[in-house]
């Protein structure tokens, strides 16, 4: 049984090499964690691949069942496994605040594995750590001890330059949208490329397409504060999208907006992650938003890990007591 | 009323341009020290971008030392630093450098607190896609700062009016000076109280489009 590394978006030349490669074998693919990474345009393409290995065993594990785009080749059976890249790996994660000689431990002995083209869930009450962990991962905090690696490459002692180039392959949206009161939606959208120098004309052709994804191109020389909730959220994505980022971390993004203008931010995006493939960490105290959109999901108490799994399985069987009371299955006034 | 004009009116006159001048001038090149000590000291706080605990507290004492001597005083003690600088202590020219310095840790202190009201969240943003310290001073802090920065502008401006007639007793010239040689040392009245006038327009006059051009700048609340 052999294992293959390699991104979800590379699935398609994957598959034709397993079929040029093992031809005849019995092939046991398992896509764990793939299929919320694989660009729409493609998703044809890959169909038609697998039908064509039809002695193969394609485990859809990662998947919540009605998300899997490949439950229609659960029943093929055979022997080749086939991972996902990682993008994100926090090992041995701790974190202490010190506040004039008073120590405060946000984060202990924290690890964890993100996928490419994962939708990560993090999730806890407040003051668990969720915002001290996600902040480690693009070092907006500097890690106390252990490591960050993204995409392969230890960055936890990156500065200068490096950082700032690192951070800007990483997009952050944030519960209080944190635009740019003095800027127009599209020179919001346009900041990640005005610090990295790109001419006018260029990112503004780049900022109106992603005006355009988030629905907004007509708000586009209107000022953050003619917008709702909603629309000042859906700008801060496209800001967010505009290098191309390899990921997005997502702190608490739809806390401060109501239950139908959250499903819409959801839903933006579960669309992002599904056709351009981007790794989503997604930060909440919200079982809602776990269920809805999470692939895998990490229960953070107490600035500790203390159950983590397929969200799915998590949500169903919850080991920890916070997740049972997260779910609400625990009285509230008990 | 006519033969009040015809034998002040142009003192009067130059007496306003020579204030204003003062002013403008001195606000000015007071806001080319003000800002960036203002940034200075917002940016090496504690928790902030740069904290250095040593240049802060430095610049703090330095901005409450400069704020706490009274006017009038820095006025006469900087008179040798003034000829040094500027060749004379006397006139127009020679309140500048007074001026300046005492409203240079003034200005600092309002900008400080403009930009405390930015609070974290956008720098942090801004971080976040890779801007580099200097990126986040000018297209962050400053940028969205910009209205509440533009409100100190008149509140310096008024204070300089205010200041200016004090320099005139000094010989700075100016309305600050007709009001004294003519008000207080001759009992004309009617000076004096003309001088007062044309100040307190001065003074609406300020506060008015120093409004007008914060409300301008500012893309909130619309
Ligand atoms: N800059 C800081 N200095 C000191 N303590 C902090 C700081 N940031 C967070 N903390 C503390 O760390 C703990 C975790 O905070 P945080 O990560 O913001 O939690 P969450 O996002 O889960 O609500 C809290 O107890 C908080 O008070
Ligand atoms: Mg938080």
């Amino acid at each position: 049984m052999g294992t293959i590394y390699d991104s979800s978006r590379h699935l398609l030349s994957l598959v034709e090499e397993l079929l040029e490669s093992r031809e005849g074998e019995n092939l046991r693919i398992d896509v764990t964690g793939a299929g919320v990474g694989i660009p729409a345009a493609q998703l044809d393409a890959v169909f038609e691949k697998f039908t064509q290995l039809k002695t193969a065993d394609v485990v859809t594990a990662g998947l919540a069942p009605q998300e899997s785009v490949f439950a229609p080749f659960l029943a093929l059976t055979g022997g080749y496994g086939l991972q996902w890249r990682v993008m994100i790996q926090l090992k041995n994660l701790s974190k202490t605040y010190s506040t004039r000689g008073v120590e405060h431990t946000a984060l202990e002995d924290v690890s964890l594995t993100i996928e490419d083209g994962d939708i990560f869930g993090i999730i806890g009450i407040s003051g668990a750590g969720k915002s001290t962990l996600v902040r480690c991962i693009n070092l907006l905090e500097k890690p106390t001890s252990g490591s960050v690696v993204i995409d392969g490459v230890d960055v936890t002692g990156f500065d200068g330059r490096q950082l700032s180039d690192l951070r800007a392959t990483i997009g952050m949206i944030f519960q209080d949208f944190n635009l740019f009161a003095q800027r127009t939606v599209l020179e919001n959208v346009t900041f990640p490329l005005e610090i990295r120098g790109d001419d006018r004309a260029d990112r503004e052709r780049r900022g109106m397409e992603l005006l355009d994804l988030v629905g907004l191109s007509a708000k586009a020389k209107q000022y953050p504060s003619q917008l709702s909730g909603g629309q000042q959220q859906r700008v801060s994505i496209a800001r967010a999208l505009a290098n191309h980022p390899r990921v997005i971390l997502c702190d608490e993004a739809t806390s401060a907006l109501d239950s139908l203008t959250t499903n819409s931010v959801l839903k933006l995006l579960r669309q992002i992650n599904r056709e351009m493939g981007v790794t989503m960490v997604v930060i909440t105290h919200e079982i809602g938003v776990v269920e809805k959109i999470c692939n895998r999901v990490a229960v953070i108490d107490g600035s500790r890990i203390v159950e983590q799994g397929m969200a799915a399985d998590v949500l169903a069987d919850p080991s920890a007591e916070v997740t049972r009371r997260l779910l609400g299955r625990v009285r509230w006034d008990a | 009323m006519r033969e009040f004009f015809a034998e002040y009116g142009q003192l009067l006159i130059d007496g306003t341009l020579a204030t204003l001048a003062m002013t403008f001038i001195s606000t000015a090149i007071t806001y080319v020290f003000g800002v960036p000590l203002g940034v200075l000291v917002t940016v090496t706080a504690p928790g902030s971008l740069k904290p250095h605990r040593g240049l802060n507290a430095v610049l703090g004492w330095i901005v409450n030392i400069g704020r706490s001597i009274p006017f009038i005083i820095l006025l006469v003690a900087l008179i040798p630093v003034t000829r040094l600088i500027v060749g004379t202590s006397l006139g127009t020219v020679g309140a500048i450098v007074p001026l300046v310095v005492a409203a240079t840790p003034f200005v600092a202190r309002m900008v400080e607190s403009s930009l405390a009201e930015l609070g974290p969240g956008v720098i942090e943003a801004a971080l976040s896609y890779g801007a580099s310290t200097w990126q986040v001073i000018w297209k962050v802090m400053l940028r969205e700062s910009l209205p509440s920065i533009m409100r100190g502008v008149s509140i310096t401006l008024i204070t300089l009016v205010g200041y200016s007639a004090m320099a005139g007793a000094v010989g700075a010239g100016g309305l600050g000076d007709i009001a004294i040689r003519y008000g207080y040392y001759r009992y004309q009245d009617d000076v004096m109280i003309a001088t007062i006038v044309i100040l307190i327009i001065l003074v609406q006059l300020i506060q008015m489009s120093g409004d007008l051009a914060a409300r301008a700048l500012d893309k909130r609340n619309r």
